[in-house]
């Protein structure tokens, strides 16, 4: 039996180690499979901490982007907003400035009413610039479909542009191919921007030499039409460097030799971003010392249908406004002081309403040439007044209307289809805008008013306007087709003392002119003379005009004979006048 | 060290002289572990060295030989166990040149917690091998039983020569030098 106990203890031996190494191993094993098990643990968390991490991050990313967005959404409102608040009461402003600069007479006040006029006028183009730009930006430069009549535009720019080339104007020329169609369809406001943007540089980085304006058109295989407008100048041209960033914001090219460059330098960065929303582009060549040409070609579509702008014809700054009698409705007071004051300046004969209600109750039909009205407005805003006027008038027998707005209309949606509009007028409006804009309106107006004006023309000549009788040697120096205007649209007491007031400051102006003279005082004279000349041209002084036209032209190149002989010319001009009035009174 | 290597050694020694003495071996020696080893538990290095001079008492067989010959039982052993690391050797030397270059590597990887010795080897001759053997373990005599059984299973002979120490340290330097391999008559 000791073969079989033997192994017996021995095995318990063995068993005892065996199964102690047993569950050692296994303990071992135990925390393997749990430290395994907490590995894995931690891996799928570190796993959902990355998912969850990383969905996070992208929540935080597109919070961080909406922001970003609404930022720059806010930013664009807030500089529209800015840009509105001020353009209203730089628009005041300009208007008074405007006012003073004509009343003025002494040299160095109005000089520095020039400087005040120019920085105001400067500075309305950099608001109005930066307003576009935020426009641009928040994606809310909508551009209108409309008629453009391409040709007018240019001629009417020109023409502006006349007044800051000073002597010599005949630099300026355009050649329009007859291929450009007489309209198409676009946004004149855009397109008008633009080309007023080139040529005002144009003028600015050239001191001689001539500027001009071409147009043709280009038909692509697709059938469509392509129309290219350059502005070309012969003037100190653009630098090699500066070339570059030439279309960049807020950039500028260093220009030396002529004054101080204006404005915030966004106009042609605006050129191209407006170019480019019509589906353009924009280009230069430049060699410096001889010039540049800018052009831009865009997209355009035909009109084909005659609208009731089919008669249109150019403008033309010669159109005599006096005796044109403009209802103009307008609630903020400096407004209607500013454009009433214009107005009358301008000859017109003003009949000034609040709102569009007070606005509807004094319109009658014949009984104005031009309906001015201001948007917004309380009580009656403009659209809806002019949306009654065309409900309840026939529209053939209402005169043009022009709104008056202190932002550039998005679309026509916001005024409804059914209201017919003839022009708006961004303010701030200065006198020649206004000027322009309400020849422009008579112009597309008289194919259908023709006939009414002709009737008072043959009225004045068969000499049967009564009131102006005993004025006739007065009238008789007035050249006719003011003369025509000014018996229908203005009454005796007015005119007589209007041409007071012009005999008063010419004879003013005389002692003044002679003592600018001999001071050498150049600018004054050219000044003093300009002021005058307007308001002697607008009353149909002819010749008075004339003299002081040549005074301002070329008051430099007279010796002190010539200007003495020009001034004894213009005192026997005021002379008559002043005769004509003692013999009329 | 590794349960394995203490399991295995108790293997050795069931196999050379039988149950009885693996559990003399494990009741005599002083071993704080109870000489419950399992392959997959960690055991000090001193409990090896322990069982070996039982072993060598109780068996009067030197205890640098029953080192030498349980190195080369583990070789039996690695050779069963890990093929992987044996493909594409064809030389007992490319296998020793392997060990600290790729072999202990890859087992570090396997068992972050082995404690590995380091080999430097230099090809002193075309039919020599210098390879210098450095671990804070005394474990050189199983070493030698490695490296003999590496060339006898690639079916080689050499001798294993081992260098005096100089150095100061407890480095070992083995001069393993190729021999023609003895003809036998029959
Ligand atoms: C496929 C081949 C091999 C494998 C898988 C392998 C694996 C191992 C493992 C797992 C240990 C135990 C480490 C510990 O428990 O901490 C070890 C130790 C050791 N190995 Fe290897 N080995 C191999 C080949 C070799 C060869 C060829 C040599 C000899 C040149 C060698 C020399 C040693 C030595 C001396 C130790 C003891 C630890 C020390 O002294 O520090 N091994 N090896």
């Amino acid at each position: 039996m000791t073969e079989a106990s033997q192994p017996d203890t021995v095995s318990r031996k063995r068993y005892q180690r065996e199964r102690k190494a047993r569950e050692d191993a296994e303990r071992l094993l135990e925390d393997k499979s749990r430290q395994l098990f907490l590995a894995n643990e931690k891996l799928s968390s570190y796993a959902n901490d990355l998912e969850q991490q990383v969905s996070e991050r992208t929540k935080e990313l597109s919070e961080a982007l909406a922001r970003a967005e609404a930022a720059i959404t806010a930013r664009a409102r807030f500089i529209a907003t800015m840009s509105h608040e001020i353009r209203t009461p730089l628009s005041g402003m300009l208007g008074i400035v405007d006012i003073l600069v004509t009343d003025e007479i002494d040299t160095e006040k109005s000089q520095l009413l020039e400087y005040a006029k120019a920085s105001g006028e400067s500075l309305r183009t950099i608001v109005n610039d930066v307003l576009d730009f935020s426009r641009i930006d928040a994606g809310s430069m909508h551009l209108e479909r409309e008629p453009v009549d391409l040709r007018s535009i240019i001629v009417g720019l020109l023409e502006l542009a006349k007044g800051q080339l000073g002597d010599d104007v005949n630099r300026l020329s355009m050649t329009i191919d007859t291929d450009v169609p007489e309209r198409f369809w676009g946004d004149a406001t855009r397109i008008r921007q633009v080309i007023s943007n080139l040529l005002s540089n144009a003028i600015r980085y050239s001191e001689t030499g001539p500027i001009e304006a071409t147009a043709s058109v280009i038909k692509t295989n697709t059938g469509t039409m392509r129309l290219t407008v350059g502005i070309e100048d012969s003037g100190i041209g653009i630098p090699e460097a500066e070339k570059t960033r030439l279309f960049k914001d807020f950039s500028q090219v260093q220009n030396p030799l002529t004054k101080a460059a204006q404005g915030a330098g966004l106009g042609l960065a605006l050129c191209k971003r407006i170019v480019e929303k019509i589906g353009g582009n924009i280009h230069f060549h430049s060699v410096p010392g001889q010039g540049s040409r800018f052009w831009f070609e865009i997209p355009i579509d035909v009109v084909g249908l005659v609208d009731r702008k089919a008669t249109k014809k150019l403008p033309s700054l010669a159109t005599s406004l006096v005796g044109t009698r403009v209802l103009l409705a307008e609630d903020n007071k400096i407004n209607q002081k500013v454009l009433g004051t214009f107005l009358s300046r301008m000859g017109c004969i003003v009949t000034i309403t609040s709102n569009g209600q007070e606005a509807l109750d004094a319109f009658a039909v014949g009984k104005f040439d031009v309906i001015l009205m201001d948007l917004a407005m309380p009580i009656m805003d403009g659209f809806t007044a002019v949306k009654a006027l065309q409900r309840i008038w026939n529209i053939a027998d209402l005169p043009p209307v022009a709104f008056l707005t202190a932002h550039v209309v998005q679309s026509l949606d916001d005024i409804g289809e059914d209201v017919i509009v003839d022009a708006y007028l961004t303010k701030p409006i200065t006198y020649n805008e206004l000027q322009t804009s309400i020849c422009d309106l008579l112009d597309n107006a008289r194919g259908k008013d023709a006939q009414t004006k002709k009737i008072w023309q043959s009225d004045y000549k068969d000499g049967i306007i009564p009131e102006f009788e005993d004025v006739r040697a007065l009238i008789k120096l007035i050249s006719p087709e003011v003369a025509a205007g000014i018996v229908v649209g203005l009454d005796k007491a007015t005119l007589l003392n209007l041409v007071e007031d012009l005999v008063n400051s010419v004879t003013e102006a005389l002692v003044k002119l002679r003592a600018y003279k001999r001071a050498g005082r150049l600018d004054a004279i050219t000044h003093q003379a300009h002021a005058l000349k307007g308001a002697s041209a607008l009353l149909g002084f002819r010749s008075v005009a004339q003299i002081l036209s040549m005074l301002e032209y070329h008051n430099e190149a007279y010796s002190a004979q010539e200007f003495e002989h020009q001034l004894k010319r213009l005192e026997s001009e005021i002379d008559k006048i002043r005769q004509a009035l003692k013999v009329d009174q | 060290m590794k349960g394995i290597i203490f399991t295995e050694f108790l293997s050795l020694v069931e196999t050379a002289f039988g149950e009885d003495m693996v559990d003399s071996v494990l009741d005599t020696a002083d071993l704080p572990s109870g000489g419950a080893f399992t392959s997959v538990g960690n055991y000090p290095c001193e409990e090896l060295i322990e069982m070996v001079t039982v072993l060598s008492n109780m068996s009067g067989i030197d205890g640098e030989k029953l080192q030498e010959d349980f190195g080369a039982w583990m070789m039996d052993m690695f050779e069963r166990e890990y093929p992987g690391f044996f493909e594409g050797k064809t030389t007992s030397f490319e296998l020793l040149e392997a060990v600290d270059r790729e072999i202990h590597v890859e087992v570090q990887k396997l068992y972050p917690d082995a404690e590995l010795p380091r080999f430097e080897t230099e090809r002193t001759a075309p039919d020599a091998l210098k390879m210098v053997y450095k671990s804070p373990r005394p474990l050189e005599h199983f070493c030698k039983g490695l490296i003999r059984a590496s060339v006898e299973n690639f079916d080689e002979s050499a001798s294993i020569n081992r260098c005096p120490n100089t150095s100061g340290t407890t480095d070992v330097t083995f001069n393993i030098t190729l021999e023609p391999k003895a003809i036998n008559c029959d």
